[in-house]
């Protein structure tokens, strides 16, 4: 087989056995790889009933075809589970180093079900596998434990592991490789604390086959020409996903004050020449990724002191910056130090917070409900109390680590002006009000709100452009809900097999066209699809996964825009709009 | 097209451009960017070059082939009027080549925040000349 490994793992930590399957060709070719894979495993283990912390809850890790060959932005792997923030289907994908090395140590994936009765991790190589006492490692942040974890196995190991939030089952805990690559959303560090398992090793040197190598070779060469003409790509490797900040303040895509402010002078102080300034020491990249967007960022000295470490990625700066009002960088990176070592999401978390701050400085709830803590906009003090208590479920922490939604359900029918979720799961820092097509694509997606469940936002925001696919060359005026519906089917489709199931990163995957990355997938595989033929298999993988959300109760009712996000601002870019989502969901679902 | 000639086209766009140049704390504000840029303009022709490199003043020249432009923008004269009247997508400008950018990509970026009083500037200013009409754009 090329590509694949053509092997998944299967582990059960009840019985602490495991056993590996063949995995015929047939099924990626139906399934591709990616979340695509995880979807049709998954609903093979569905079972009535299932929660998000049973045993039969599984955790299915897996990559792509082109994981660990020199092919650029896509050595990822998806992370799936019934969600515990959410209670539906749950996905997150990440970058880094551990995709390429599982398809090193030879699978194309890991599914674990069960719960051990005590802490453990899995250990992965091609010679070995093994479950092993994680004790040791068991209450450490994801810094630490990754530090142990790799004296303990090889420095030539990867490692995935929580932190405390995912020991303490705070449903939107994350797992994270290398200290700032993470699976950020709907709480699969959670899922993985339920089971007791700490932590995946992996360890391996066999390289991934490629089919037409020598073609393949020469149109990899092509392909790096196409990165270094590519103004995104510049952009990504000047300044990282915040490139984008300060178009994104100037033009109404970033959210402000919990969706409620179109202009905030202030927000200049996040922008690339301040990070640049105040917070940025080095570059990092994923796997064989000429990009490099990751950042490096220290804060030397003063209150928010911050060792070198991964830097805080666009959405973390909008969620702790404008949401909260917060125009330093500096406390930013210390509060994304804190997140990534604790192993959370900055999305669920930082609009959490300002959900709850914006029922507090409307009157919805008090102080005593905020556990004392005087939980205002702009109040850094009380967002750093909060945030260091989140993982811990102690104080304002217990709130928080709730997220919003299952807040709102605790305050009733008032919350309802202030949560920013569909589905359960907070709405990302693009904001729907300037960009109509996004907001059909938030309501519809399948593991709620979130601008990379399909191709929807990377298209309509304009970094990504795919000429041969019409539907996204012309899709009307960004303040119009003309056009919307037919760009949404195909963006869900392409991007089922774009960005989740070949698993090309959002960001250095839009420097190629629909053929260009439909030729690499193909040269590695050595199948011969069509961008049409990709599409179909996209479509059913799409069904699959809202069927499976169909299973736990979610269906089109649920495809709605929260208040919020529907109210026009009286002020900024976006003055006056706001997308008509029944007329667009109307139109999609005829 | 929205200006019928480069004549128009200088007449307005350049006209923008000097009254910027004039106004001592926006020019200010840009020229600490320092750069040297040259937007190339079709339809109708005419290149016109801003000269900021004193990190004080912005020079405005016309079909100027002496200057060396740090930074170079090629566009059709109609994408730069929609740009300044603050309704394009930069973003997918670039990306479908309507925008065509040659130079130190940090440079344009870090020229992105001192843009933003312009777009207003640039609708009063169309209404100041009487070309109101330019204002509405499909």
């Amino acid at each position: 087989m090329f590509g694949y490994k053509g092997k998944i793992l299967y582990v059960d930590l009840n019985s602490k056995n495991f056993e590996v399957r063949g995995v015929p060709e047939s099924f990626f070719r139906e399934y591709l790889g990616g979340s695509g894979a995880a979807s049709k495993i998954f609903l093979d283990h569905y079972k009535e009933a299932l929660e998000p912390f049973s045993e039969d809850n599984p955790i299915i890790i897996m990559t792509g075809p082109m994981a660990g060959t020199p092919t650029p932005s896509v050595s990822r792997f998806t992370i799936s589970a019934l969600s515990p923030l959410t209670g539906i289907w749950g996905e997150s994908n990440c970058g880094g180093f551990f995709a390429a090395k599982l398809k090193f140590a030879g699978f194309d994936g890991i599914v674990i079900t069960g719960k051990s009765e005590t802490p453990v991790y899995l250990y992965i190589s091609p010679k070995s596998i093994a479950i092993r006492d994680a004790s040791k490692v068991w209450g450490l942040d994801t810094y630490e434990s990754e530090e142990l974890l790799k004296s303990e196995n090889g420095a030539d190991t990867e490692i995935i592991t929580i932190g405390p939030a995912g020991e303490n089952l705070v449903p939107f805990a994350s797992v994270v490789n290398r200290r700032g690559h993470l699976a950020g959303r709907t709480g699969m560090g959670a899922v993985f604390g339920s089971k007791r398992l700490k932590a995946v090793v992996v360890k391996g040197t066999e390289p991934v086959n490629i089919a037409r190598k020598d073609e393949y070779n020469a149109y990899l060469k092509e392909i790096l020409e196409v990165y270094k003409e590519n103004m995104t790509m510049a952009a990504l490797k000047d300044a990282g996903s915040n490139s984008s900040y300060d178009l994104s303040l100037q033009t109404g895509d970033l959210p402000m004050k919990n969706w409620s402010k179109g202009d905030w002078p202030e927000g200049e102080l996040l922008g690339t020449a301040y990070y640049k300034e105040k917070i940025l020491v080095g570059i990092e990249t994923c796997y064989a990724c000429p990009v490099a967007c990751k950042r490096l960022v220290e804060v030397k000295e003063g209150p928010y002191k911050t060792e070198k470490g991964p830097g805080p990625e666009y959405e973390t700066v909008a969620e702790y910056g404008a949401m909260l009002q917060i125009p330093d960088l500096e406390f930013i990176a210390h509060v994304n130090n804190i997140a990534n070592r604790m192993g959370f999401d900055t999305i669920t978390s930082g609009s959490t917070i300002a959900f709850l701050m914006d029922m507090y400085e409307n009157g919805v709830i008090n102080r005593d409900f905020l556990s004392g803590v005087d939980l205002k906009f702009g109040n850094k003090e009380a967002v750093l109390e909060t945030v260091k208590s989140i993982a811990y479920r102690k104080g304002i922490g217990e709130l928080v680590s709730l997220g919003s939604q299952k807040i709102a359900e605790l305050i009733g029918d008032r919350a309802k002006d202030y949560i920013t979720t569909v589905k359960g799961l907070e709405a990302p820092m693009h904001d729907p009000r300037g960009n109509f097509a996004l907001a059909l694509g938030y309501g519809l997606s399948v593991r709620g709100a979130c601008h990379v469940s399909s191709l929807v936002f990377p298209i309509s925001s304009g970094f990504m452009y795919f000429p041969e696919i019409p539907e996204f060359v012309d899709f009307g005026e960004p303040y119009s809900e003309e056009k919307k519906a037919p760009m949404v089917v195909k963006a869900e489709n392409f991007g089922m097999f774009f960005n989740h199931s070949a698993i090309w990163c959002i960001f250095g995957g839009s420097a190629l066209n629909a053929t260009q990355a439909v030729t690499l997938f193909n040269l590695v595989t050595g199948f011969d699809y069509s961008i049409d033929d990709l599409m179909e298999k996209g479509e059913r993988i799409w069904y699959i996964k809202r069927g499976i959300d169909n299973l736990f109760g979610v269906g089109s009712k649920d495809d709605r825009l929260p208040k919020k996000l529907r109210t026009p601002l009286s002020e900024g870019p976006t003055q006056g709009l706001a997308p008509d989502d029944e007329k667009m969901l109307k139109e999609y679902y005829n | 097209m929205y200006f019928k000639d480069s004549e128009e086209l200088k007449k307005i766009l350049g006209g923008f451009f000097e009254k910027a140049a004039a106004d001592k704390d926006l020019a200010k504000e840009f020229a600490k960017s320092k750069l040297l840029i040259r937007f190339n303009y079709t339809e109708p022709e005419l290149s016109i070059t801003l000269d900021m490199t004193d990190g004080e003043n912005i020079v405005v020249t016309y079909n100027d082939n002496e200057k060396v432009p740090e930074v170079d923008m090629s566009m059709k004269a109609d994408t730069a009027h929609k740009f300044w009247l603050g309704k394009l997508n930069l973003t997918m400008a670039i990306t479908r080549k309507l925008m065509i950018v040659k130079g130190p990509v940090p440079k344009v970026l870090a020229f992105i925040p001192v843009l933003k009083p312009a777009y207003q500037m640039y609708k009063d200013y169309l209404k100041e000349i009487g070309r109101e009409d330019l204002i509405e754009v499909e």
